[in-house]
C-alpha cells in the first residue's frame, strides 16, 4: 500500500498549508470535516494512493495549517484558500473529494472554479435546512476558553463524543438521537486533537459552514458530482433532503468503514482521470517572509517537523524542545534568536508533530539529530535543548563534539543518581484515553503541579516550591496539546530521557556549555550542580518573560 | 477507652427539618460547621467534646448537609441565628456552650448578640474577620454559580476547588504571596469532604454569601459571653487575629496546633469551665410534616437506618425499598403521592443511601434479614411492600422467607434478569469507585449513570445497543442519583455484585403474595418488566406512560382493590 508522507507549502510567503500525500499520477485532492484534519482521511489517502496521487489538505485553522486571517471567514474564503494551495502545488485540475464540512468547501470550490474540477465527490454533504443552520450558529460552537483547571479540554472531548450520541450534540432528546455507536477512543482523540490545535479559532470553519446556503448551492453545479451517504453516518439522512440533483450528479450509499468506502470510490475515480496531468513531486516549503516556517524533512529514516527562521548563517542554531513536550511553545524563542542567524527547531522522533516512532534510546535520538543535521547540510552548529531534550543534546555533543560549537542547556534534569532512579519511572504518568475525558484533566493537573511541588507528585509541605507559579492557561493548553499529539510516548519517553545519567555525562562534554533556567523551571535546582560538574561551564539565571529570556540566550550564544 | 459513638438524628422545626450528629452525655455543646461542609466534618471536635463529658450536638446549617433550606429567599446571618434559636427550642436546649468554625462562628457571633442568655461560653475555630474590601472582593469572585453541567464539569471543578484551597488563599488568586503552607489531602479525604458540597449543590453559596455580607468586626466589642477567638495553624483565618483589636475583657485569642486531634482536645478544654446548668435531654423524635418527606433514623444492632415518611398514621402502611444503590429521596414525588391515602415509609437498606452498612459484605439474603429487623423496629406486623429495580430482589427474598409480613407486593421495573444476561453483565456492570487524585472517578461515575439512559448495557456503545427512549439525562436529575451513590461509594460495586449474584429465577415462582409489576420506558430495567410479571404466579402488569401520575394511579388501584 502507498506510503503517506507529510509536507508544508507556503502561500505567497505568508500562511502555510500542511498536507498528507501518497501515490503518483493525477491528483485527487481531499478536504476533511470540521473539526478534523488530514489525519482522519488516512484510509482514503492510502487506498486512493494506490491509483492516483492523493493529496489531503489541512483546512486553514485545522490540523497544522495556519488559520485564515479574517475574523469571520466565509466558505468562499476557504474555497479560495484551496485554490491558492493548489496553485502553490502546481495542480491545475483534479478530482476533488470533501467529507462533511469539507464537502461544503468542495462544493463552493467547484462552483467558483469549475475548470479545475474533473469530478466532485461529496462524502456526507451537509444539507442543513436554514433553521437548523441558525440553531447551530447559536449553539453548536460555544467559545473555546481555557479554564484554570483544564475543564475546557474535557468539555471539548465530551462534546465530540456527544456528537456520536445526539445530532446536533446540544439537542439531547430522543428526536435527535444519532443512529450510531460512539467512536472508538483513538478516533475521538484524533478528532478532538484537530479541534484543540485550532484553539480559540476552532469555531471559524464551523461558522462558515453554518452560514452557507448548502441546500441550494449545489443545485448550480456544472461538473459531474457524486453525493455519497455513508451507513450509520449522521448525515446520511440529508441524502434524501437533497431533492432534485443537477444534471451530471448522482447519489450512492457506501459502507460505514472508511477503508471499504474508499474502495467503493476507486472505480468512480478511475473513470474520471482523463485530461488530468501527473502531479509534480513535492518540494520543500518556501520560507515565509516573516516568522517561523514549518516543513517536514525525511532524515535517518524519520519524518521530522522543522520550525525554521532567520537568514542563512555560518553556524546555525539547532534547538530541541523539552521532550516529551513539543516545539509548539518555542515560536517566540525561535523568532527572537533568528534575528542574526539561521535557527532550526525540531520535534525529535516520537514527539509533537514528527513521526510517532516508538521511543528510542537517547543515543538513537542523538543519531537522528545528527542525521537531520547531515540532511540539512549543516556541518557545525550551536545546540540548544530544554528539560528532557538536554539528554539528547548531551549525547549529540558526546557523539560528535567537533560539530557542536556551543551547547545551551535550559533546565537540565541533572540529578544525582539516587534522585534520578527515584523520579525517572514516575515523573510522567501514562496517558490512557478514557471515554469520560478524565485523562485530560489528569494531564493538565500534572503540568500545573510542576509549579507547586518538586517533584510535582510529592505534595508534602517539604516539597513546596517557593516561586511565583506560572499558570498561564494558554501556555498550559499549548503544552498539554503538544504532549497529547503523541500521548502514547509521553510516559515511556520521559522515563528514557530522565533515566539518562546526565550529570556524569555532562562532565565529559568537550564543547563549551551554558546552563540556565527560569525560576519556575522544575529543574532550576539542578543548574548549580550541572555547572559545578562541567569545567568552564557558565551558569545563568534566565528571566521569566520570553522576550527577555530569548535576548539573554542570544547574548550567551554569540 | 473506646470511641464514644456518634449517632445521627433529625429534628423537626416547624416545616423544616434539621439533621445533626450527637455524642456523649452531660451539659450540651452545640457545634456549627463551616461552609459548605456539614456536621460530619466536625466529628473530631464532636468526639473530643463527648470525651470531655459534654453532650456534643453538631448541627447541619440550614441548606447544608441534610438540613432543609430556610424558607427565605436570601437569608442573612441574622436569619441563621434565629433559625438556630428555633432549632435549640425544638431540641429542648435552653442553654449551651457553642463551638463555631468559619461560617459557624459568624452564626454563633450573631446568635450570642441576639440571645446572650442562651450561651454559657463560645469558642471559634477560625472567626471570619474581614475588612470591608475583602468581603466585597469575595462576594464578587469567590462564589460563582455552581450549576450542574451536562458534561459533569461542575464535579471536576468542585473537586479541584476543594483541593486548591489547601494551596492558595484565596484560591482564585494563585500567586506566591497567597501560597499556604498546607499539603493537599489524600483522595479519600477529598472525596469525603466534597460530598457535602455536592449535596448542597447550587445552594453552596447561601451561607457563604451571608457571611461576606455580615459586618463581622463590629459585634466583637459588645460580646457579653466569654468567647475564645481561636484558629489552628494552617487555617487562613489565623490572619484575622490582627483585626480583633477591640476584644472585651472576658474574650481572648488563642493559637491552636495544626494537628486536628490535639486541637480538638484543647477546644474541649476551653469550654470545660463553662458548662450549661442543665444536661441535654434525650434526642426528641422528629414529628412528621404534612406534605413533605420527613426523615428519621432507626437504631438497629448493626447501626442506624434512614427512613423517610410521608402520609398519616392510619391504614396498612406501604413500606418502600428505593432503587439500589440509591436512597429514598430519589422517589420523593411517588412517595408523597402515595402518602395521600396511607402511611408510607421509605427505607434505605443497610449500606445504601443514608443507612449504615452491615458488618458483612452485602448480599440479598442478609439485606432481607435486616429488613425483618427493621420491620420489628418499626413495630410493623404486616405492610404492603413496594420495591424499585435491584431492591425488588430483596423484596422477593423477603416475601419468600416471611410471606406473612407482606399483604401486597408492588415491583417497579424489577431487576429480574434472565440468567444468561445476569451472568454476562455482572462482571462489568459496576466499576468500583476509587477516588483518584485528579477527581476523574467522578466523571467516570457521572457518565456511567448517564449512559444508562443511552445504551443497554450502558458500557456497550454500539448502534445495536442504542436505547430508543426519551433519555432522562437532565443534569439536576443525574446529580441526585450521583449524590445518592457517592454517599456509599465504597459499596457501589459490592451492592451490584450482590444483586447480580442472586438467583432470582429460583425465588419468583414461589411467590404467593398478590403482586403488581409496573414500569416506565426510561427505566434501565424496563425491558425485563413484562417477563418479570409472567414469572410470578398471578402477578399483574401495568405499563403506564412513564409519568408519576400514571404510576401512582396503577399502584392505588392495586392496593385499594
Amino acid at each position: 500500500m502507498a506510503a503517506i508522507t507529510r509536507h508544508f507549502v507556503t502561500i505567497n510567503g505568508g500562511r502555510q498549508v500542511h498536507y498528507r500525500r501518497a501515490g503518483k499520477g493525477p491528483a485527487v485532492v481531499l478536504l476533511h470535516a470540521s473539526p478534523s484534519s488530514s489525519l482522519a482521511l488516512t484510509p482514503f489517502i492510502k487506498v486512493f494512493g494506490d491509483h492516483v496521487t492523493a493529496i489531503a489538505l489541512d483546512t486553514p485553522g485545522f490540523g497544522l495549517s495556519d488559520p485564515l486571517p479574517a475574523r469571520a471567514p466565509q466558505i468562499r474564503d476557504y474555497a479560495r484558500a484551496v485554490a491558492e494551495a493548489l496553485d502553490a502545488l502546481g495542480i491545475k485540475r483534479c478530482i476533488l473529494f470533501g467529507t462533511h464540512t469539507g464537502a461544503t468547501i468542495a462544493c463552493d470550490f467547484t462552483l467558483r472554479y469549475p475548470g479545475r474540477v474533473a469530478l466532485a465527490l461529496f462524502d456526507g454533504y451537509p444539507a442543513f435546512p436554514t433553521q437548523e443552520r441558525r440553531d447551530n450558529l447559536a449553539h453548536y460552537i460555544p467559545p473555546f476558553e481555557p479554564t484554570w483547571n483544564g475543564t475546557h479540554l474535557t468539555d471539548f472531548w465530551l462534546r465530540y463524543r456527544e456528537m456520536s450520541i445526539f445530532w446536533p450534540w446540544y439537542k439531547r432528546d430522543r428526536a435527535h438521537r444519532a443512529i450510531a455507536g460512539t467512536w472508538p477512543l483513538d478516533r475521538t482523540h484524533a478528532i478532538v486533537m484537530a479541534g484543540l490545535l485550532a484553539g480559540r479559532g476552532y469555531a471559524k470553519g464551523y461558522a462558515a459552514v453554518f452560514r452557507y446556503p448548502c441546500t441550494s448551492a449545489f443545485k448550480q453545479l456544472k461538473r459531474p458530482a457524486c453525493f455519497v451517504g455513508r451507513e450509520e453516518d449522521s448525515l446520511i439522512r440529508t441524502l434524501k433532503e437533497l431533492g432534485d440533483l443537477p444534471a451530471g450528479s448522482w447519489t450512492e450509499v457506501f459502507p460505514k468503514d472508511d477503508h471499504a468506502a474508499a474502495q467503493s470510490y476507486v472505480p468512480i475515480i478511475k473513470k474520471h482521470l482523463k485530461a488530468l496531468t501527473p502531479t509534480r513531486r513535492p518540494r520543500a516549503a518556501a520560507a515565509r517572509g516573516a516568522g517561523v516556517t514549518r516543513d517536514y524533512v525525511r532524515a535517518g529514516g524519520h519524518e521530522i517537523l522543522l520550525r525554521q527562521a532567520g537568514a542563512a548563517s555560518a553556524v546555525p542554531l539547532l534547538m530541541l524542545p523539552a521532550a516529551p513536550s513539543a516545539s509548539d511553545l518555542m515560536n517566540p524563542l525561535i523568532g527572537a534568536l533568528s534575528a542574526s542567524r539561521r535557527v532550526i527547531a525540531f520535534d525529535p522522533p516520537g514527539v509533537g508533530d514528527s513521526d510517532s516512532a516508538a521511543v528510542a534510546s537517547v543515543e538513537a535520538q542523538a543519531t537522528a539529530t545528527l542525521a537531520l543535521a547531515d540532511r540539512l547540510k549543516i556541518a557545525a552548529f550551536d545546540l540548544y535543548a530544554a528539560g528532557g531534550g538536554t539528554a539528547i543534546a548531551t549525547a549529540v555533543a558526546l557523539a560528535e563534539p567537533e560539530r557542536v560549537r556551543t551547547l545551551f542547556l535550559e533546565g537540565p534534569p541533572a540529578l544525582d543518581d539516587a534522585t534520578r532512579h527515584a523520579i525517572a519511572p514516575h515523573y510522567a504518568r501514562p496517558i490512557e484515553l478514557a471515554a469520560d475525558g478524565r485523562h485530560l484533566t489528569a494531564l493538565w493537573e500534572a503540568l500545573r503541579y510542576e509549579q507547586l511541588y518538586w517533584p510535582w507528585y510529592n505534595t508534602q509541605r517539604s516539597a513546596v516550591r517557593e516561586i511565583e507559579p506560572q499558570f498561564d492557561t494558554d501556555q498550559l493548553t499549548l503544552r498539554t496539546v503538544g504532549i497529547l499529539k503523541q500521548y502514547r510516548n509521553f510516559a515511556p519517553m520521559a522515563r528514557t530521557l530522565l533515566s539518562y545519567p546526565l550529570l556524569s555525562r555532562l562532565a565529559r562534554v568537550k564543547p563549551p556549555m551554558v546552563i540556565g533556567a527560569t525560576p519556575s523551571d522544575p529543574f532550576v535546582g539542578c543548574v548549580d550542580a550541572a555547572g559545578a560538574a562541567v569545567t568552564g561551564a557558565k551558569t545563568v539565571m534566565l528571566p521569566e518573560p520570553p522576550e527577555a529570556k530569548a535576548a539573554l540566550i542570544a547574548r550567551y550564544l554569540s | 477507652m473506646p470511641d464514644i459513638a456518634i449517632t445521627r438524628h433529625f429534628v423537626t422545626v416547624g416545616r423544616r427539618q434539621v439533621h445533626y450528629r450527637r455524642a456523649g452525655s452531660g451539659p450540651p455543646v452545640v457545634l456549627l460547621h463551616m461552609s459548605p461542609n456539614w456536621s460530619k466534618s466536625l466529628d473530631p471536635f464532636t468526639s473530643a467534646y463527648a470525651e470531655a463529658d459534654f453532650t456534643a450536638i453538631a448541627l447541619d446549617t440550614p441548606g447544608y448537609g441534610m438540613s432543609d433550606l430556610l424558607p427565605i429567599q436570601q437569608p442573612e446571618i441574622g436569619d441563621f441565628a434565629d433559625a438556630l434559636r428555633e432549632t435549640l427550642d425544638a431540641l429542648g436546649i435552653e442553654q449551651c456552650g457553642l463551638f463555631g468554625s468559619h461560617t459557624g462562628a459568624t452564626i454563633s457571633m450573631e446568635f450570642i448578640r441576639r440571645y446572650p442568655t442562651r450561651v454559657t461560653a463560645c469558642v471559634f475555630d477560625g472567626y471570619p474577620g474581614y475588612t470591608d474590601d475583602y468581603r466585597a472582593d469575595m462576594l464578587k469572585h469567590y462564589l460563582p454559580p455552581m450549576e450542574p453541567k451536562w458534561d459533569g464539569a461542575h464535579l471536576v471543578t468542585t473537586w479541584h476547588k476543594f483541593r486548591e484551597q489547601f494551596l492558595f488563599s484565596p484560591l482564585f488568586r494563585p500567586n506566591r504571596a497567597n501560597r499556604t503552607n498546607a499539603a493537599p489531602p489524600s483522595p479519600e479525604f477529598v472525596q469525603d469532604n466534597i460530598l457535602p458540597r455536592l449535596m448542597t449543590g447550587e445552594n453552596y453559596n447561601v451561607g457563604y454569601s451571608a457571611v461576606f455580607r455580615y459586618r463581622g468586626i463590629e459585634p466583637i466589642a459588645e460580646l457579653r459571653v466569654p468567647t475564645c477567638f481561636a484558629a489552628r495553624h494552617g487555617d487562613s483565618l489565623m490572619k484575622s487575629f490582627n483585626l480583633f483589636t477591640n476584644l472585651p475583657k472576658n474574650c481572648w485569642t488563642q493559637k491552636m496546633p495544626r494537628d486536628l486531634t490535639a486541637a480538638a482536645k484543647k477546644y474541649a478544654r476551653i469550654l470545660k469551665p463553662f458548662p450549661a446548668k442543665v444536661p441535654a435531654s434525650p434526642a426528641p423524635r422528629p414529628s412528621t410534616i404534612p406534605g413533605k418527606l420527613t426523615g428519621d433514623f432507626l437504631s438497629l444492632p448493626f447501626g442506624q437506618v434512614m427512613v423517610r415518611r410521608a402520609g398519616g398514621s392510619t391504614g396498612v402502611p406501604l413500606v418502600v425499598l428505593p432503587t439500589m444503590p440509591g436512597s429514598g429521596d430519589l422517589h420523593e414525588k411517588e412517595l408523597l403521592a402515595l402518602g395521600r391515602r396511607r402511611p408510607v415509609i421509605a427505607i434505605d437498606l443497610p449500606g445504601c443511601g443514608d443507612s449504615d452498612g452491615l458488618a458483612e459484605a452485602p448480599s440479598v439474603a442478609a439485606l432481607a434479614s435486616a429488613l425483618e429487623q427493621i420491620f420489628a423496629a418499626l413495630s410493623i406486623k404486616r405492610a404492603d411492600l413496594m420495591a424499585w429495580n435491584g431492591a425488588a430482589l430483596v423484596a422477593a427474598e423477603f416475601v419468600k422467607k416471611t410471606p406473612e409480613r407482606v399483604r401486597k407486593l408492588v415491583l417497579f421495573a424489577p431487576m429480574f434478569l434472565p440468567t444468561a444476561t445476569r451472568l454476562a453483565l455482572g462482571p462489568a456492570y459496576a466499576e468500583p469507585i476509587v477516588p483518584r487524585w485528579d477527581g476523574g472517578h467522578l466523571l467516570q461515575l457521572w457518565f456511567a449513570l448517564r449512559n444508562e439512559q443511552l445504551f443497554w448495557p450502558w458500557y456497550n456503545e454500539s448502534v445495536e445497543t442504542i436505547r430508543d427512549i426519551e433519555p432522562r439525562i437532565e443534569p439536576r436529575h443525574l446529580m441526585r442519583r450521583l449524590v445518592a451513590v457517592l454517599k456509599q461509594y465504597r459499596n457501589y460495586a459490592p451492592v451490584y455484585q450482590a444483586l447480580f449474584g442472586y438467583a432470582i429465577e429460583c425465588t419468583l415462582p414461589a411467590i404467593k403474595t398478590p403482586t403488581l409489576v409496573t414500569s416506565a420506558e426510561h427505566d434501565v430495567f424496563d425491558r425485563f418488566a413484562r417477563s418479570a410479571a409472567r414469572q410470578i404466579p398471578g402477578a399483574l402488569f401495568s405499563g403506564g406512560d412513564g409519568s408519576t401520575a400514571s404510576l401512582v394511579a396503577s399502584v392505588e388501584r392495586f392496593l385499594t382493590r
